[in-house]
C-alpha cells in the first residue's frame, strides 16, 4: 500500500510543479515582451496568466506589468485602473508605497491636481509611510510644478537635499514669468505699455497708434461740439480698441508664461536625470 | 470600500474600448497642449485673385482686427469664413454666404442653434453653407 | 521502488521542459476558456486573436462565428458584415444570416436582395421571426412602407407596432421645407424666408438690417445725397442677397437636420430592442 501512496502524492507534486513553471515562465514570457516594448502583446500574456493563476499568486507582478505597459502607451487611466489592482495585492508595505507612487505619478502626469495632493495627505498621515516622507515631498513638489505653481514647487525643494536642481530651476521659472496684472494694469494707464513689457512691440506701437487717433478724433469732435460724432467714435471706436489693448496685454502675458511653463517642462522631461513621473 | 470597489468594477467596461485597436509606445508629452489652430497668415495662393484676397485679409487683421480685442462670437471669424468660402465654392457663392453670415453675426436675439467650441465659440464652419454640401444619409 | 520514482519523477519534468510554452497555457482548450474570458471582458481584439489562432489550428464553425461577434461588437460592421456573410451556410447559418442582415441595417446598406433569399431559409421560428422584424424596419428607413399599408403583422407586440407605425409614417412622409419657397419668401419679404424655416432670430435681424439700410438710401436719395444713396443701396441689396441665399441654405439645413433626427430617433429605438435580434446569439456571457 505505501509505496502507491507515495508515487501518488509524488505525481501531485510533480503536476503542481509543472504548473508553477507553467505560470513562472509565462510571466518571463509576457516580461520579454515589455522589454521588447511589445506592450499591447504584454498585456495580452499577463492577462493570459491572470487567468490561469487562480491562487493569484502572481497578481502584484502581473498586474503592475499590465499598468505599466499601458503607461507606455499612454493610457492613462487604463494603467491607473491596473496600479490599483496590484495595490489591492501588495502584501507588504514597501509593495504598497510603491503601487502608490505610481498611482501618484500618473495623476501629477493627468493634471489631477487635487486629487495627487488629497493622495499624498493620505500617504503622509499613513505610519506605515512613515519613513519615506522625503520621497512623499518629492513628488508633492512635482504636482505643483505640473500645476504651474513654481513657487510652492521650489519652497517644497528647498527643504531636500538632493533636489537642489529642481529647486533652481523653478525659482529660475519664477523669476522669468510675467505679472498678468501688471501687464494689464500698465495698458490701463498707457496703451501698449503692456504689449512692451511682454515683447510684443509690434502689437503695442499699433495699440497706442490707434488710441492715441481715436481719442484725439473723440477729443476734437467733442471740443467742436459735435457730440454724436463724439459719441460715435469715442463708443464705437476708441472704446473698442482701448479694450483690445487691454485684452491684448493680458494675452500675450499668458501666452508668454504658458511658453516659459512649457518649455521647462519639456526641458525636465528631456534633461532632467533624477525621478520623474 | 464597496464603492471603491463598485468604481473598478465600471471603469473595467469603460477602458474596454481603448484596446479594440492595436496601439504602439506612445511618449506621454509633459508640455500641456497649446492651440494652434488660429489665423493663417499665409500669402500663399494658387491664382493672383485669391492672392489679392488673402493680402486684404491679412492686412485686416494686422492693423484692425488683431488689435481692436476679440469681438466676433463665431468660429472661423467673419474674415476667415470669407475666405474659406471663397477657397471652397466661388466669388460669386463665398460673397453670398458672406452677407448671410454677417446677418447672423448681428442676431442679437436667439443664437441657441450652434456648438459651442472649446473655446467658448459657435462653431459656424462654411461646409454648412455651401449649395454642394451633401445630403448626410443619401452617401 | 527508487528507480520507479526516479523514472516518474523524469517523466513528470520532461514536458514541462519541452512544451512550457507551446502546450501548457496554450493548448486549444485553455485559448478556448482565456479566448471566451477575454470576449466577456469586452477585450474583443485579443479575444478575436486567439480564437483566429485556435481556427489556424482545428477549424470550427463556433470559433468563425465569434470572430465575427467581436467584430461586431468592435462596431467594425464592414467586416462583421462580411464575416456573417461567409457563415451564411455554416452550422450556425441562421445567426449568421440575421446579424448580416443587422450589420448590413446598421451601414445603411440595401441588401434586400439578400435578405429575400434568406427569408425562407430559416427553421428557427425565433430567429425567423426576428429576421422578419428586422427587414421590415429596413424597409421602413428606406421610406418603402406606406402608412396606410401597413399593417403590423403577429411579429410584433401591439407598443412596438405603434411605434413603427409613426416611424413608418415619418418615412413615408418626412417633415420638409422648400429650399425654393425659402429664397422666394426672402426676396419678397427680407427675413422671411428665415422665419419659414423656423431661424425666427436671423430673420428679424435680416428685416432690420435690410430694412435699415434700405430706408437710409430711400432718405438719401430722398435729400439728394445720390452718391449716398448708392452705396445704402448697395449695402441693402448686398445684405438681401445674403439673406435669399441664406434663406435657401437654411431650408436644406432644415431638411438634413429633420432626417438626421428621424434616423437618430429610429436608430435609438431599434438600439432598445437590440434590432429585435436575441441577445443570446450575440455571445453569452455569466
Amino acid at each position: 500500500m505505501k509505496p502507491r501512496w507515495l508515487l501518488f502524492i509524488l505525481v501531485i507534486f510533480f503536476q503542481q510543479g509543472f504548473a508553477q513553471t507553467q505560470l513562472e515562465s509565462q510571466l518571463t514570457f509576457a516580461e520579454s515582451l515589455f522589454a521588447q516594448e511589445k506592450y499591447f502583446d504584454a498585456i495580452t500574456e499577463a492577462k493570459r496568466l491572470v487567468f490561469f493563476d487562480s491562487a493569484n499568486q502572481y497578481s502584484f507582478k502581473v498586474n503592475n506589468l499590465i499598468a505599466e505597459s499601458y503607461k507606455q502607451g499612454g493610457k492613462l487611466s487604463e494603467a491607473v485602473h491596473y496600479f490599483t489592482k496590484a495595490e489591492i495585492a501588495a502584501n507588504n508595505a514597501k509593495d504598497l508605497f510603491k503601487t502608490k507612487i505610481e498611482i501618484v505619478k500618473i495623476n501629477i502626469l493627468r493634471r489631477a491636481f487635487n486629487l495627487t495632493d488629497h493622495q499624498l495627505n493620505e500617504m503622509e498621515k499613513d505610519a506605515r509611510f512613515a519613513a519615506d516622507s522625503s520621497s512623499l515631498q518629492y513628488w508633492r513638489g512635482w504636482n505643483y510644478l505640473f500645476h504651474d505653481d513654481w513657487e510652492k514647487a521650489a519652497q517644497v525643494y528647498s527643504k531636500i537635499d538632493s533636489a537642489e536642481t529642481l529647486k533652481n530651476i523653478c525659482e529660475e521659472v519664477q523669476k522669468k514669468k510675467y505679472s498678468i496684472s501688471f501687464a494689464r494694469g500698465i495698458s490701463v494707464v498707457l496703451p501698449g505699455a503692456g504689449q512692451f513689457y511682454t515683447g510684443n512691440y509690434v502689437s503695442g506701437i499699433l495699440s497706442l497708434g490707434w488710441n492715441v487717433l481715436l481719442g484725439y478724433l473723440t477729443v476734437q469732435a467733442f471740443s467742436a461740439e459735435r457730440v454724436f460724432d463724439g459719441m460715435a467714435v469715442g463708443t464705437m471706436l476708441w472704446l473698442r480698441f482701448y479694450n483690445g489693448n487691454l485684452s491684448n496685454a493680458e494675452k500675450f502675458a499668458i501666452e508668454k508664461n504658458e511658453l516659459i511653463k512649457n518649455e521647462t517642462l519639456d526641458y525636465l522631461q528631456k534633461n532632467y536625470q533624477g525621478l520623474k513621473p | 470600500m464597496k464603492f471603491f470597489l463598485l468604481s473598478l468594477f465600471f471603469s473595467y467596461f469603460l477602458f474596454a474600448q481603448t484596446d479594440w485597436q492595436r496601439w504602439q509606445k506612445t511618449e506621454i508629452n509633459y508640455t500641456e497642449k497649446v492651440d494652434n489652430s488660429g489665423r493663417s497668415y499665409s500669402l500663399r495662393a494658387d491664382d493672383p485673385f485669391e492672392f489679392l484676397l488673402k493680402a486684404s485679409a491679412v492686412t485686416y487683421w494686422f492693423f484692425i482686427s488683431d488689435v481692436d480685442g476679440d469681438n466676433c462670437p463665431f468660429d472661423p471669424s467673419c474674415s476667415s469664413f470669407f475666405l474659406e468660402s471663397v477657397k471652397a465654392s466661388n466669388i460669386v457663392e463665398g460673397t453670398l454666404m458672406f452677407a448671410d453670415r454677417f446677418t447672423r453675426d448681428f442676431n442679437v436675439f436667439n443664437r441657441n442653434d450652434y456648438r459651442v467650441t472649446r473655446k467658448g465659440r459657435l462653431a459656424d464652419p462654411p461646409e454648412k453653407y455651401l449649395l454642394s454640401t451633401a445630403r448626410s444619409k443619401d452617401k | 521502488m527508487m528507480r520507479r520514482i526516479f523514472l516518474l519523477s523524469l517523466l513528470s519534468l520532461f514536458p514541462s521542459i519541452l512544451f512550457s510554452q507551446e502546450s501548457g497555457l496554450f493548448t486549444p482548450e485553455k485559448r478556448k476558456a482565456f479566448a471566451d474570458n477575454l470576449f466577456c471582458e469586452k477585450d474583443y481584439l485579443r479575444a478575436s486573436e486567439e480564437y483566429e489562432a485556435i481556427n489556424s489550428v482545428v477549424k470550427n464553425d463556433s470559433l468563425s462565428y465569434y470572430i465575427g461577434l467581436c467584430l461586431l461588437k468592435m462596431n467594425d460592421y464592414e467586416k462583421a458584415k462580411d464575416h456573417f456573410f461567409l457563415l451564411r451556410n455554416s452550422s450556425l447559418g441562421e445567426e449568421s444570416r440575421l446579424l448580416f442582415l443587422k450589420t448590413s441595417f446598421l451601414l445603411n446598406k440595401n441588401v434586400a436582395g439578400e435578405a429575400d433569399s434568406f427569408q425562407n431559409q430559416f427553421v428557427n421560428k425565433d430567429l425567423k421571426t426576428s429576421f422578419r422584424r428586422l427587414e421590415l424596419a429596413a424597409q421602413i428607413k428606406a421610406g418603402m412602407i406606406q402608412t396606410n399599408l401597413f399593417s403590423p403583422t403577429n411579429d410584433f407586440e401591439e407598443n412596438d407596432a405603434q411605434i413603427l407605425k409613426r416611424f413608418a409614417e415619418n418615412f413615408s412622409h418626412p417633415q420638409r421645407k422648400s429650399p425654393f419657397a425659402a429664397a422666394l419668401f426672402s426676396a419678397m419679404v427680407p427675413g422671411a424666408g428665415k422665419i419659414y424655416t423656423k431661424n425666427y432670430g436671423d430673420g428679424i435681424t435680416s428685416f432690420i438690417v435690410t430694412g435699415l439700410f434700405a430706408f437710409l438710401s430711400y432718405d438719401n436719395f430722398r435729400a439728394h445725397h445720390n452718391a449716398r444713396g448708392w452705396i445704402f443701396a448697395g449695402t441693402a441689396a448686398f445684405f438681401n442677397a445674403g439673406n435669399i441665399y441664406g434663406s435657401y441654405i437654411s431650408a436644406r439645413n432644415y431638411n438634413l437636420e429633420k432626417e438626421e433626427e428621424l434616423n437618430n430617433e429610429f436608430d435609438s429605438f431599434l438600439n432598445s430592442k437590440n434590432y429585435f435580434v436575441p441577445k443570446e446569439i450575440e455571445g453569452s456571457c455569466k
